[in-house]
């Protein structure tokens, strides 16, 4: 089965593709993320995914966090979100992870969170899931 | 995005990489926020500096700019750092304190003026001013309380933003972008307490954790309340403002064609319920007392220093009151050294909050932040109870 969400780049790739993972609730990478396991607390894992989150929330040293896993090799691969930030933003340049915005509705994020796990890519303005 | 000829030649590498990377990210940044223009700022303030949040990628990232002889091109100020010294608990790994050494005094090469969470009581804002600040609390008191513009930066956007003198028009330094979207109903009584406004600020962050709110209930708000309401709501929300009724300059302008998207209502009495979890007892091991997050203002030290000495002392053996300041506090000498024998430490510069206070020996922080209460236990190590601040002195000071 593929299922298909709209998002627009805000940087990076036009085209990426890894394991999707989605969070129920917006995180904070200060905090939230351990750098060495490259894991979210209560979450798993990022490294090499599409991560889809709500929001990037909490304290402005989050773009840190971002660079190191980057530098470590361990960042994901894209994140998509829905509400787009200047600290985000930087984060993503500076770490070089693409950024996209997720342009649907909750309904959508409520869909997403049931294919956390499957294949992803984003490519031509669309976040496709097989599974 | 339209750039003048001289932000042309910066993002051209014309006067060295590190300009140039400042200037990629901010238009980069600018574009994705639909920005037209750069704007000047007189004021950058940079977070992300304790070793423990940035670890090595960021040492060497701030290296790196340092070693392309970049310097601020405005005044440039940077958040406390984590070494806490001067208490009676041990000190840090050397190794971990020459790393953070490596972060200050790269920052300090570029020309930063000093190291403090509150930048306001360092150099106040002017209303109408355009900033380049990255410390939540700090963003949050420009925009709320002076009317002052600064979205709520990345560490490493505002280092760069200070590099360049310049932010991108975008957000909340133009008046659409300061507009409240999630209305907020509050129920304090009369004479609340700090602690209990700093509850009420994380409340409030979590039902606005993307918007501005408009907060009605709060008209009687004293600075120091705000700025504790402000440093908790900023932990739990992404929002660089909260309009107060009444006391947000410009707040009325920015009500004219409101439309509130979400609306909550809040008691701060039914919040202690929902926090008392948090509230357990602490043993006399390896428990510190601690005000200062954000940093205090000179009034509210002084404040503090005459309560404790008025009561002359007489805490439990062991027990100190760390008290958070800027590096620049200037308090008389001899004030200072008989707070020492009375057990009060002023940590100048630095931020307990994003210390492993774990390995000096802390078991428990008690604190009237809930900035603090929520970062601590992720980064400090420490377990954390919240108080009001006057009896957090007044368990200091028993015998």
């Amino acid at each position: 089965m593929v299922q298909a969400f709209q998002v627009s780049k805000v940087f990076g790739a036009d085209h990426v593709c890894g394991v999707l993972m989605v969070t129920v609730k917006p995180f904070s990478f200060l905090g939230d993320v351990a750098v060495d396991s490259a894991e979210i607390r209560g979450v798993g894992r990022v490294a090499d995914s599409i991560l889809v989150t709500p929001a990037i929330v909490g304290s402005t040293v989050g773009p840190y966090i971002l660079y190191a896993l980057s530098r470590r090799g361990t960042a994901p691969r894209a994140l998509i979100t829905k509400s787009i930030d200047p600290t985000l933003v930087a984060g993503c340049v500076v770490a070089n992870v693409s950024l996209y915005r997720l342009l649907g509705g909750d309904s959508d994020l409520d869909v997403l969170r049931l294919l956390s796990g499957a294949e992803a890519c984003v490519s031509e303005g669309m976040l496709i899931v097989r599974r | 995005m339209y750039l003048t000829r001289d932000e042309e030649a910066l993002l051209n590498g014309e006067l060295g990489d590190s300009y140039a990377l400042a200037m990629k990210v901010l238009t980069v940044v600018g574009d994705a926020l639909k920005a037209e223009r750069l704007i000047s700022v007189v004021h950058a303030h940079v977070s992300g500096i304790s070793y423990f949040n940035i670890g090595d990628a960021g040492v060497e990232f701030i290296e790196s700019l340092a070693a392309g002889n970049a310097k601020f091109q405005v005044f440039t100020t940077a958040n406390p750092y984590m070494v806490v010294k001067g208490t009676s608990y041990g000190e840090l790994p050397g190794d971990l304190i020459s790393k953070q050494m490596r972060v200050i005094n790269s920052l300090r090469v570029m020309g930063a003026a000093t190291f403090t969470c509150a930048p306001y009581y360092v150099r106040r804002p002017s209303y109408g001013e355009h900033l380049a600040w990255a410390e939540s609390n700090a963003v949050l008191y420009a925009n709320s309380l002076v009317g002052a513009r600064s979205n709520r930066e990345g560490g490493p956007l505002a280092l760069l933003e200070g590099l360049v003198g310049r932010t991108y028009a975008a957000g909340v330094h133009l008046d659409e972008g300061r507009r409240p979207t999630c209305a907020v109903s509050v129920k304090v009584d009369q004479g609340v307490k700090l602690s209990d406004l700093s509850l009420l600020g994380l409340r409030v962050g979590e039902l606005c954790p993307d918007s501005i709110p408009f907060v009605e209930g709060l008209e009687g708000l004293t600075e120091n309340g705000a700025k504790a309401f402000l440093a908790a709501f900023g932990s739990t929300s992404n929002s660089p403002m909260v309009v107060f009724n009444k006391l947000t300059p410009g707040g009325k302008e920015l009500l004219a064609d409101s439309d509130f998207k979400e609306r909550f209502s809040v008691d701060a009495n039914s919040l202690k319920s929902i926090y008392s979890e948090i509230r357990e007892d602490a043993s006399s091991e390896g428990v510190v007392y601690f005000i200062g997050c954000p940093h205090l203002s000179l009034d509210e030290v002084a404040s503090v220093i005459n309560y404790v000495r008025g009561r002359g002392g007489g805490r439990l053996e062991g027990r100190e009151l760390w008290l958070g300041v800027s590096e620049e506090l200037q308090l008389d000498k001899g004030l200072a050294d008989s707070l020492a024998e009375l057990g009060v430490r002023l940590i100048r510069g630095m931020c307990p909050v994003t210390t492993r206070l774990d390995l000096l020996g802390v078991r428990y922080v008690i604190t009237d932040s809930g900035k603090a209460l929520h970062y601590m236990p992720k980064l400090a190590g420490v377990k954390v109870l919240i108080k009001d601040r006057p009896e957090i002195l007044k368990e200091f000071l028993r015998r």
